[in-house]
């Protein structure tokens, strides 16, 4: 069993190759269940069966269900999200009012507002809308996205630390400017 | 009915036993009927810490296969009335623990005791899965160093939503932290994380901070909980701390590096 569900915006391509490999080497592949819509595609496209789509969300259970529900597409989270935890709003805007720690990861489809400080990865659009844009109080995230556009701490460290900061795309580069 | 207080961390070594022991004797000296199970099954620990270790008969895993009754098991405190300890099996692995035979057991105690505490393994696995699960409270113990603060934190997330509270949707865990091995010496250096960085990254109530101290290392080695050492610092900082968790106000000590007259007051 592979999980391919943690895969980001390189995931399609790493199934067709992965399928590929699997069958090169005489192992069967009886089908893909659970993954983002883009993975699912990319699943069928090379030829793999799907299993029980209906089920498939990215958002872990436990998140999900200590949340309520998203209002108007947006999903409000009032606890701090915790390493090894994944947030993701479908749909729409992802609102954290407490930090993100480091080694968790937060995703929306539209925008990410966080109140407090952002340690971990936060990714925006990460169905392709290169409008998003990702807000913080204070800066110190591993890794930053929109629409697949990414940049790790060691290219921006020592930008946005202690301070308001937002997060957005300027011609496919990442630009991080003070509010 | 019982209150149900998990001793976690994650990480490995940075005290969860010293601070289950000291805790429940703290609580039993100040009058609570209470029991301390050892959940780290197959690495038997508390016991030692606890000076018991001669006198275990029958474990935690006989009474849940059946094998013996609570009765049997638990083991008297020699010194602290109200206080008895249920040994974890040296010769058995984590996969007999099971959730019903834990519960059960937990039942049984709360029949009986006012505080069960639940001294967890290190790691996330089953046995420290297990431990957490029934919990009401949480105990979690951090190093000032980052790798131990980052598990922390992950535990802290499992507490929120891995739990019997989170699960049914009751009130969540109450979750509070104790900052054990601190140096005020080092961090000052900036050798070390301050408490105040990590309050910052764990954003959880804060019990008490124990310092570094050589009364840790040979009070385990006697075989005597920290707590019953008055005159060490670790001592006072753990009764503090129990002090803190039955509702009593307590200013935070050994923040600072003692100097003169507190330095001979407490000794090092």
């Amino acid at each position: 069993m592979i999980d391919v569900g943690e895969l980001g915006e390189e995931g399609p391509a790493v199934i067709a190759e992965a399928a590929g490999f699997l069958r090169a080497r005489g192992m069967q592949i009886i089908g893909v269940r659970e993954g983002l819509e883009t993975l699912v595609e990319a699943a069928s496209e090379a030829g793999l069966p799907l299993l029980n789509v209906g089920n498939a969300t990215p958002v872990r259970r436990q998140v999900e269900k200590s949340e309520e529900k998203p209002v108007g597409g947006s999903l409000v989270i009032k606890q701090p999200v915790r390493s090894g935890q994944q947030v993701y709003a479908r749909g729409g805007d992802l609102i954290v009012l407490s930090s993100v720690s480091p080694g968790a990861e937060v995703l929306a489809d539209g925008h990410v507002h966080i109140y407090g400080t952002l340690r971990g990865r936060a990714l925006a659009g990460v169905r392709g809308d290169s409008q998003a844009r990702i807000f913080c109080h204070d800066l110190q995230a591993e890794l930053l996205s929109v629409a697949g556009n990414y940049q790790i701490n060691e290219q921006f460290k020592n930008i946005g630390a202690g301070m308001p900061v937002q997060v957005f795309l300027d011609e496919d580069t990442l630009r991080i400017e003070p509010l | 009915m019982a209150r149900i207080i998990v001793v976690t961390s994650g990480k490995g070594g940075v005290g969860k036993t010293t601070t289950s022991a000291a805790v429940a004797t703290g609580l039993a000296m100040a009058g609570h009927k209470t029991a301390v199970i050892d959940f780290d099954v197959g690495l038997r620990n508390l016991d030692l810490i606890m000076g018991c270790e001669r006198r275990v008969v029958y474990d935690f895993v006989n009474v849940i296969s059946g094998e013996a009754n609570l009765n049997q098991a638990l083991i008297k405190d020699k010194r602290v009335d109200n206080l008895c300890i249920l040994p974890a099996s040296q010769t058995r692995d984590k996969d007999a623990l099971t959730q019903e035979g834990v519960e059960r057991v937990l039942e049984e105690l709360s029949q009986d005791f006012e505080y069960i505490i639940c001294d967890s393994p290190a790691g996330i696995e089953r046995g420290a899965m297990l431990a957490a699960y029934f919990a009401d409270e949480a105990i979690v113990v951090a190093n000032p160093e980052v790798s131990s603060v980052r598990d922390s934190d992950r535990v802290l997330g499992i507490l929120a939503s891995k739990t019997r509270r989170a699960e049914r949707g009751d009130e969540p865990v109450r979750e509070r932290l104790l900052l054990a091995r601190y140096s005020p010496q080092r961090v000052e250096r900036g050798e070390m994380l301050s408490v105040e960085d990590v309050q910052e990254i764990l954003a959880v109530e804060l019990l008490g901070v124990i310092p570094e101290s050589k009364a840790v290392l040979q009070a385990s080695n006697a075989g005597v909980p920290v707590i019953m050492e008055d005159s060490t610092d670790a001592g006072q900082a753990y009764q503090d701390a129990v002090a803190r968790f039955l509702g009593e106000e307590r200013p935070h000590r050994f923040l600072v590096e003692k100097k003169g007259f507190l330095g001979r007051l407490f000794g090092s």
